[in-house]
């Protein structure tokens, strides 16, 4: 499927150029400016939250602390320095008390919603899609709670469970991806202000996607999300993360953190599309977005995919990766990368087999146009007691106009003779016969690219669920727009 | 990690002593001119050494090598002792051919006696670098061809600072000279020596050559070769350029190959490794004029404790040049091979073509390959491609072998055979290919050796 002009027009009249282009005027609880212990006391504090979590916070911080001249710089992406002291660490809707149904809420987030076609009100029962919405850092509404909790499923802010559910986030908060992890991990895990919250029991499978909206809303508060997915023995969940942001000039910082187990049998599906602001044509504003994805296969046959469409942002740092622990466990990461104008990505994956008959799969498409660089960075570490493990990796990347760059960057280390590893790259440009092929059979050149390009990403977009499969496609048509001719 | 560093550190210090003695005493002239640009350069090269030190494992391009055990190694320099007393016969076991032409060094000093260069055509000259004229001496000192951190380059400054020795190969317009052999002898001395070495080779427009380097430890101990060897093919030439790094296996190997291709020039090259107990080769290529064309290719055989790493980094700076890179490692024992492939494609280099594959067959159960190959990609109108594998052979062919009566030995032997033997057919020449088939052969009988 290709967007048709008619789509690439509608947007373009709804939008302009981006067509999540707007802010919301809601008044804010801020905190201030800047980062210390003060500020970190004041978000626990905020949500109320027990004493070994505000301890957690701050032994983070005192980590991030010691490496804040530290920020790594081995990516490929360049960007002005960050003053950490010059973004507000919380912002909260301002309410009163908790909403309880959709009718006590704001009715102007809910035009944002409208907006945004977020499938809050109309879907909910049409779509089969629980929405856990978050706006800025609180999240407002929840749906179809109800039905998943005569489930045993339960499915919540991240600050809600750890009211509720405490010792199920004391268990897993930070044990895939632990607070000293990176600086950007570290960052997040001082002053996270929400996310989600998954758990599937025993044997249940989840009947619905879950998906989220995150949304980055309130001047200048970066947005520092916790998602904590765990699927216990037999269970499966899939998951739908879907971004937009409002248009700004201002940088707008994201170091989120996302962690996922899955126990023995069990499986989760993560799926993004990810479409922040990516700056306009000059490389002025847009999104940096700085995130640590890891998932977990703790148990035996546990299986965790990772599928990302990532269109906009003006900088990516990503890499959704897998520890794949429990004997014939399999770990699978689908990409694509879309990067135009002036935005940079830098972004891959992890497969760190240690199971026995552990398999993983790396699909990577990084499409780049205009001045963007694309640069996919990826591990395959195979360790010794990983007998029969097993990795195929394929990393492609399309080039269009003269000032953009592909770049594949892979690790390969091997302990194990009876591993498979292979890996394979390649880099083109999109072949003047497609083009001609498509011209002389009537389709413009917009087209005709927006085509070759969802053709070129087909093996990714399919392992997409339905309702993003079809956004998504939309989506590659239009952040390419303007990059040939 | 903290206690490598430090060793590193001390021994850094150790050497940067002796680098001072020696400016000191001497003034470091090579070819016994002082040259006030040369010696500044190498008081430079020395300055940024002391700056960086050698180089960990936490500088990128040093990820899977670890230098500390050499770092940690007490080195006296290799001397110069006037004659070697090496027997003919000695060199004679090493020779390409009976007739080739030849340049012997031994523990890093070039040995008139024991080479034979009396009989090289008309428009070349080998030399060694006590000889060298000031041009070569500006080529020879030239630059790494492809950039990398200063960190990752820490040896090659070492050199430039203390090289004593080394060979200079020179064909003028039009020469051909086929082969010629650079053979690189080490006796390991009562205590671990180190012979810094700087070779030049340079084939002028128009001009054809095989250069085989040899290094080649005579006896059981510890050493250590830190060679540096910058190569010019100008426009319309062709040089084959194979090494075989067959060091003693208690030994150090280092070296830093830079390649600059001009219009229409080729450069073919192939290196065996299989020596020493740790060893980096290093193989920068730039492509700097339209249709260069460098292929590379190369085998590691690693064994026992070896640690053996090949490091490529291949620059695309101008249109329409093609490289191409296949290189495979295959690891027994508890050895480690490392592979590390950068391909760059400079903005306007239009139309390049590039691939590359590198393949590891892993032998035994404690047997280790990284493999890094990378490309950074500036030009969109290209096509380029890398692949990697590792794993051990295949099941199916192995059982395919066996069901003809080969039994599992004899399986392994002959796909080990074939995996390596692929890539000998590609060397150019006769006397090279069958000296190199040598050497793979004898590696494998000794493998064979209860």
């Amino acid at each position: 499927m290709v967007a048709s002009p008619q789509t690439v027009e509608t947007i373009r009249a709804l939008a302009g150029d981006y067509k999540y282009g707007f802010v919301t005027d809601i008044e804010s609880e801020l905190a201030p400016k800047g980062l210390n212990e003060e500020t970190i006391r004041f978000i626990s504090a905020k949500k109320q939250e027990p004493a070994w979590l505000l301890e957690w916070r701050l032994k983070a911080f005192r980590v991030w602390q010691q490496h804040q001249d530290h920020e790594p710089t081995w990516a490929r992406v360049r960007y002005p320095k960050i003053d950490y002291q010059d973004i507000h660490y919380y912002a909260a809707p301002k309410s009163k008390d908790r909403p309880k149904s959709l009718d006590e809420v704001d009715p102007e987030l809910l035009e944002t919603y409208e907006k945004l076609g977020i499938p809050l009100r109309e879907r909910e029962a049409l779509a089969g899609v629980a929405v856990d919405a978050v706006f800025d850092s609180i999240s407002v509404a929840t749906t179809f709670k109800d039905k998943l909790k005569e489930m045993g499923i339960i499915f919540c802010s991240i600050s809600e469970a750890v009211r509720e559910h405490p010792e199920l986030v004391r268990k897993y908060l930070g044990s895939v991806v632990p607070y000293s992890d990176n600086f950007f991990a570290t960052l997040n895990s001082a002053v996270f202000s929400d996310g989600s919250f998954v758990y599937v029991p025993p044997g249940v499978r989840c009947p619905m996607e879950l998906s989220t909206y995150f949304r980055i809303n309130a001047r200048s508060s970066g947005q520092f999300e916790r998602t904590l997915i765990i699927a216990d023995k037999g269970s499966y969940v899939s998951y739908l993360e879907g971004c937009t942001a409002p248009m700004r000039d201002e940088n707008q910082l994201h170091a989120a953190v996302v962690e996922l187990v899955a126990l023995e049998d069990a499986e989760i599906r993560y799926a993004t599309v990810q479409n922040w602001y990516p700056g306009d044509k000059d490389g002025k504003g847009g999104i940096y977005n700085f995130v640590t994805k890891r998932g977990a296969c703790r148990g035996a046959r546990s299986r965790i995919s990772w599928t990302q469409v990532e269109t906009g942002s003006a900088i990516t740092w990503k890499y959704p990766s897998v520890i794949l622990q429990g004997d014939d466990s399999v770990g699978q990461f689908y990409s694509v990368a879309v990067t135009n104008n002036w935005q940079q990505a830098d972004t891959g994956t992890k497969m760190i087999h240690i199971g026995r008959n552990t398999r993983s799969t790396i699909i990577s498409k990084g499409i780049s146009a205009g001045h963007g660089q694309n640069t996919y960075r990826g591990l395959v570490r195979v360790l010794p007691r990983a007998e029969n493990a097993r990795n195929y990796s394929q990393c492609d990347s399309l080039l269009i106009g003269p000032h953009c760059g592909g770049h594949t960057v892979p690790y390969i280390e091997v302990k194990n003779r009876s591993a498979r590893v292979e890996h394979e790259a390649t880099t083109s440009k999109i072949g003047e016969d497609q083009l001609f092929y498509c011209r002389q059979r009537g389709l413009s050149e917009e087209e005709a690219v927006a085509m070759i390009v969802n053709g070129f990403c087909r093996e990714v977009l399919q392992k997409l669920p339905m309702e993003f499969a079809v956004e998504a496609q939309k989506l590659l048509g239009v952040s390419l727009e303007g990059s040939v001719g | 990690m903290m206690n490598a560093d430090s060793s590193i550190a001390i021994a850094h210090d150790r050497f940067i002593a002796i680098a001072h003695d020696r400016f000191a005493e001497a003034g470091t002239p090579l070819g016994g001119v002082r040259l006030p640009w040369l010696e500044s350069l190498r008081r430079d090269a020395l300055e940024r050494f002391r700056r960086t030190g050698f180089p960990t494992t936490k500088v990128e391009a040093w990820k899977f090598t670890n230098l500390a055990p050499l770092a940690r190694t007490d080195f006296v320099e290799a001397i110069a002792q006037g004659v070697a007393d090496i027997a003919t016969a000695v060199v004679d076991g090493y020779r390409l051919t009976p007739d080739c032409h030849l340049a012997v060094f031994v523990d890093g000093r070039f040995q008139p006696a024991l080479s034979d260069l009396g009989r090289l055509p008309a428009g070349t000259r080998v030399v060694s670098l006590s000889q060298a004229d000031e041009a070569d001496l500006r080529l020879v000192t030239a630059p790494p061809a492809v950039d990398d951190a200063p960190s990752a380059r820490a040896l090659v400054e070492f050199n430039t600072a203390l090289m004593q020795d080394g060979v200079v190969v020179h064909l003028g317009r039009g020469a051909v000279l086929d082969p010629v052999q650079l053979l690189f002898l080490t006796r390991p001395g009562a205590a671990p020596r180190v012979a810094h070495v700087r070779n030049l080779l340079v084939a002028e427009a128009g001009s054809s050559a095989t250069v085989v380097e040899t290094h080649v430890g005579l006896g059981r101990g510890v050493y250590w070769t830190n060679a540096v060897t910058q190569v010019v093919v100008a426009s319309n030439a062709v040089l084959r350029h194979y090494k075989l790094q067959a060091e003693d296996e208690a030994a150090f190997h280092t070296a830093a190959t830079s390649v600059r291709l001009q219009r229409n020039s080729a450069y073919r090259a192939f290196m065996l490794s299989l020596g020493a107990r740790l060893a980096r080769n290093e193989l920068d290529v730039l492509l700097a004029g339209e249709n260069g064309e460098a292929r590379l290719a190369g085998a590691t055989l690693a064994r026992g404790d070896q640690h053996l790493d090949t490091t490529l980094r291949v620059e695309h700076a101008t249109a329409r040049a093609s490289s191409d890179q296949d290189f495979r490692n295959v690891v027994d024992g508890r050895a480690h091979a490392v592979f590390q492939g950068r391909i760059r494609v400079a903005p306007d280099a239009q139309k390049t073509d590039a691939r590359q594959i590198n393949r590891s067959l892993l032998l035994s159960p404690a047997a280790v390959a990284d493999s890094k190959p990378e490309l950074e990609i500036l030009a969109d109108d290209v096509r380029c491609s890398h692949g990697a594998t590792v794993g051990d052979l295949d099941k199916d062919v192995l059982f395919y072998l066996r069901a003809r009566g080969l039994d599992e030995a004899e399986a392994r032997a002959t796909l080990i055979d074939a995996f390596v033997g692929e890539l000998l057919d590609g060397i150019e020449g006769e006397p090279a290919q069958a000296y190199l088939r040598r050497a793979f052969a004898d590696w494998t009988r000794k493998g064979a050796r209860p």
